[in-house]
């Protein structure tokens, strides 16, 4: 019997517990289908003289087909993804389709969730049939219509490429709009069979983004432009969290183009009629700081001394199965091993970035961000304005990896916007983005294991220790999850107090996934013990697994060297309830030519299941004059059904990436409370010349689709770790990894 | 009055000598292709040519490019008239985000205006002062491949008028 920890349940909870389930992964969500009726849904941008057949679609009687896209694009390639699914059931190219990001609206929240957001992965596998099922209404909707108004049967009628066919006689779809609108909603809709896919599982076009992203196009929220926009910049306590006790503009206000030096919540503003006149202005302010107590009384060291020391705790039991001690004394032999993974910045290409225009009782705020609906919350709060009042328009976002679910630049900017009564930018510098992260948590874990005679594993014991995320997201996310009748000033009272609220309720699931799910051994536990520092941690690309990944996955390598294993079969025997993540391993070894490496060359494997995708990889290394390159990356990735093989292999490329740069670098210190990195001077990212040939196999697979996003991350530092033991036998287990 | 040439165009602007050529071309001529990405010339995602050569103008004043030709990705190709880097951008795929791209392809055309048949090694060499945290660099270095042989044979990579079917 496995037991998960559940004390403490309430009602509100549930709410969190969604919330982890669409941010954090691991819940499984219900599908509903929202808005199925003729009748057209009050929605943010109106339905014009179109028919709207469901929040997601309008056509018009023009024959153009819009596609209202609930999810953030962010370079992940939902909107490619999704528009698919809109073409495949109305049968027409992705191509022609129109796209429009939606704005908020209970309609586009994520079946099951309770919220519009872009996270966990999430966005195919839980829309995957509500759009199909929506273009297949409309499909329906639309040959009805037209075999009443040809006095023909439905079944003698075909859509073809915005076309109605009969025999001969074709028309445009256009031609049926306003019949189609009047027609009841069909109780049940078929989507098309598998078999007669046109688009679904091919490469169907370039990405239907492509053009305009080759072309600078594109809009992002930095590119926003409205009637008399003025610039802002922000100067910022050096430790997050810190206020203004008071401020000397030292003739920032009467610099050229300078309109105002303002004092915000957690700064001085500058506004100017250009950004770089606010940049430089706000360099000569002098502030004295309020310090946040707690954070600036920590350093690195510290926090990662508190983190070792919390390990001899017992802490927090999240999950056990069997009788871990038992198994240990039973063990013919034990290993016990520590590894720690440090904080991390997103450092998205785009740095945060708010235009917000404050009218009266109204407002409308243009942000690339991941939770509109968040967003359109946090400038409720600031604002004192009523949410529905406010109105927030999606761009297309430089980078998310999870960033863009929080909304501090949202808050700052309508912050700004309150005081100076003009619409107002809000630029950060690099800086300002590297330094006001919310961070990966750094983290720490310990392991002790036992194994039989056989070399089986019998015990697994794993406690994790390092700050939560769930707190930070209940400080932003509080007011989404009361009811609308709770006055702002409560739900902003609560909403800083998210440690105190969250710590009696669990332990947080971002906190310790991945540290025992992939592997088939008798007596389980895991353990948890908070240290947090302060410093403000968020949801980064792949979340826990990002860490949890690396530190099973090397230890997993060290008890095959234990017990005289081949890494490859040591695994395969504790993968018998796990056949998918077994086939995926099974793949990448043989064709990244396992236990056959070229000479000089060295290979190492990982793999793990996360966001209900299985992803294996190997790596292959050399290692001259102490120097590390990783020259190829042979990954596996079995996501249920794809919808485009070649984007789920741009994503697979995109988390190998992005997980190489933590892997080998990314490391943010702190300073008595500071964050010392700064750009990309002092916190390296990979560059081209670092950049590994990856050779991605796709499964075949009827199963329910998953997400790429983030799965292809959390194999490839362990993999990378693993071939630097089997070049050089040193044994790494710090990230980023360096070479002694 | 500073004056310079931009996409073929001259124009005229008062600000500061010191302002960065990026916020001019962004604030004062209204071209927004070229990004803000670190403000010292460290990630190229501000990257435009100066007379034919790839500079990042987050870091370069205004009055340095004072009676010069400035491009930018605007200038070097559009929707009905993409130039053949771009078009090897969309035959592989290579954006996800896209926000580093116009720097990217700016790097790219000035690489390839100097070096028509790079190595992978050409490339890595040229490339590498431009970060694309989507981590697009392997399609990169294809596109840029394709482009070369493109160029030289004449063949259309992607055309905007005539979509593509759908491949297995």
């Amino acid at each position: 019997m496995s037991t998960e920890n559940t004390k403490g349940l309430n009602s509100s909870r549930r709410n969190f517990l969604k919330l982890a389930g669409i941010t954090g992964g691991g819940l499984v969500l219900g599908v509903s289908l929202n808005g199925c009726s003729s009748a057209p849904t009050p929605l943010p941008y109106g339905t014009k003289d179109a028919w709207q057949p469901h929040a997601y679609l309008q056509v018009t009687p023009a024959g153009e087909v819009r596609f209202f896209l609930p999810q953030a694009e962010m370079g992940q390639g939902v909107l490619h993804g999704l528009v698919t699914l809109v073409a495949e059931e109305l049968n027409m190219s992705p191509s022609v389709i129109s796209v429009k990001v939606a704005g908020v609206h209970k309609d586009y929240d994520v079946p099951g969730a309770g919220m519009q957001v872009t996270g966990g992965s999430a966005s195919i596998r839980t829309r995957y049939d509500s759009v199909r099922q929506s273009a297949a209404m409309a499909r329906e909707l639309l040959i009805t219509a037209a075999a009443q108004q040809w006095g023909v049967a439905t079944s003698e009628l075909a859509l073809v490429d915005g076309k109605v066919n009969h025999g001969d006689r074709v028309a445009p779809i256009g031609d049926f709009v306003a019949l189609a609108a009047t027609l009841p909603a069909p109780e049940n809709v078929s989507v098309k069979p598998d078999s007669e896919f046109r688009w679904i599982g091919k490469n169907s076009g370039p990405r239907v983004d492509a053009l305009a992203k080759v072309t600078g196009t594109a809009e992002f929220g930095i590119d926003v432009e409205i009637p008399n926009l003025k610039r802002a910049a922000l100067k910022r306590c050096p430790v997050i969290g810190g206020k203004v006790k008071s401020f000397n503009a030292k003739g920032a206000d009467k610099a050229d183009g300078v309109h105002r030096v303002v004092s915000i919540y957690n700064g001085v503003a500058v506004l100017a009629d250009h950004y770089w006149q606010a940049k430089k202005a706000i360099e000569s302010i002098e502030v004295e700081w309020e310090y946040p107590e707690v954070l600036t009384a920590h350093s690195s060291d510290d926090i990662q001394k508190a983190m070792a020391e919390a390990l001899s705790e017992e802490g927090e039991n999240s999950f056990t199965q069997g009788d871990v001690k038992r198994g240990l004394i039973e063990s013919s032999s034990t290993l016990t091993a520590r590894y720690s993974a440090p904080f991390l910045a997103h450092a998205t290409m785009e740095p945060m970035n708010c235009v917000v225009h404050l009218q009266g009782d109204r407002a409308e705020v243009w942000a690339p961000t991941q939770a509109p609906g968040l967003a359109q919350q946090i400038a409720a709060e600031q604002s004192g304005l009523d949410r529905d009042n406010i109105q927030v328009h999606t761009t297309f976002l430089g980078g998310g990896f999870g960033r863009r679910a929080f909304h501090d630049f949202v808050a700052e900017t309508t912050a700004i916007a309150k005081v100076v009564g003009v619409p107002v930018q809000l630029v950060w510098s690099r800086e300002d983005d590297m330094q006001n992260d919310y961070y990966r948590p750094a983290a720490m874990a310990e392991f002790e294991a036992g194994l039989d005679d056989s070399g089986q594993l019998i015990s697994w014991n794993a406690k994790r220790s390092g700050p939560n995320i769930m707190p930070y997201m209940i400080d932003e996310a509080l007011g989404m999850m009361l009811p609308e009748a709770v006055p702002q000033g409560i739900v902003e009272w609560l909403s800083k107090r998210g440690y105190g609220v969250f710590d009696s309720w669990q332990i947080d699931p971002a906190s310790v996934e991945g540290l025992h799910e992939d592997y088939t051994i008798a007596n389980k536990s895991v353990n948890h013990v908070t240290v947090d520092p302060g410093l403000r941690c968020g949801y980064w690309r792949s979340v826990g697994h990002s860490f949890t990944g690396f530190f099973v996955e090397s230890f997993m390598d060290e008890l095959a060297l234990k017990s005289g294993q081949d890494p490859l079969q040591f695994r395969l025997k504790h993968m018998q309830d796990n056949p998918r993540l077994k086939n995926v391993l099974e793949l990448a070894a043989k064709k990244a030519g396992w236990g056959q490496p070229k000479p000089g060359r060295f290979l190492g494997m990982a793999a793990v299941k996360s966001f209900e995708s299985y992803v294996a990889e190997v790596a292959e290394i050399s290692i001259e004059n102490q120097t590390l390159k990783v020259h190829k990356v042979t990954c596996a990735v079995d996501c249920g059904r794809v919808v485009n093989p070649d984007i789920v292999r741009t994503q697979m490329e995109s988390g190998i990436n992005y997980g190489l740069t933590a892997a080998l670098y990314g490391d943010i210190k702190i300073k008595d409370g500071a964050i010392q990195e700064s750009n990309f001077d002092d916190y390296q990212v990979l560059r081209m010349n670092e950049a590994p040939e990856i050779d991605v196999i796709l499964v075949d697979s009827k199963e329910a689709p998953t997400g790429v996003g983030e799965p292809g991350l959390p194999p490839i530092a362990p993999a990378v770790a693993n071939a630097i033991f089997a070049a050089t036998g040193q044994r790494l287990r710090s990230l980023p990894l360096k070479l002694s | 009055m500073i004056s310079f040439r931009l996409n073929g165009e001259t124009v005229s602007t008062d600000v500061p000598a010191d302002t960065p050529l990026l916020w001019v071309v962004r604030e004062h001529f209204d071209l927004k292709g070229s990004k803000f990405g670190c403000g010292k010339g460290l990630c190229g995602a501000c990257t435009m040519h100066f007379n034919g050569s790839a500079i990042r103008t987050c870091v370069m004043p205004v009055a340095a490019v004072a009676n010069g030709e400035v491009t930018t990705v605007e200038g070097i190709g559009q929707p009905d008239n993409l130039h053949i880097v771009q078009q090897a951008w969309i035959k592989h795929n290579v954006p996800q985000c896209g926000y580093c791209q116009s720097g990217q392809i700016m790097s790219a055309v000035a690489l390839l205006e100097q070096n028509p048949t790079p190595s992978d090694e050409d490339i890595d060499s040229f490339m590498s002062g431009n970060i694309c945290r989507c981590g697009t660099y392997s399609r990169i270095k294809q596109a840029i491949h394709s482009a070369a042989e493109a160029s030289s044979s004449g063949v259309v990579l992607f055309d905007a008028s005539a979509p593509e079917e759908a491949t297995a």
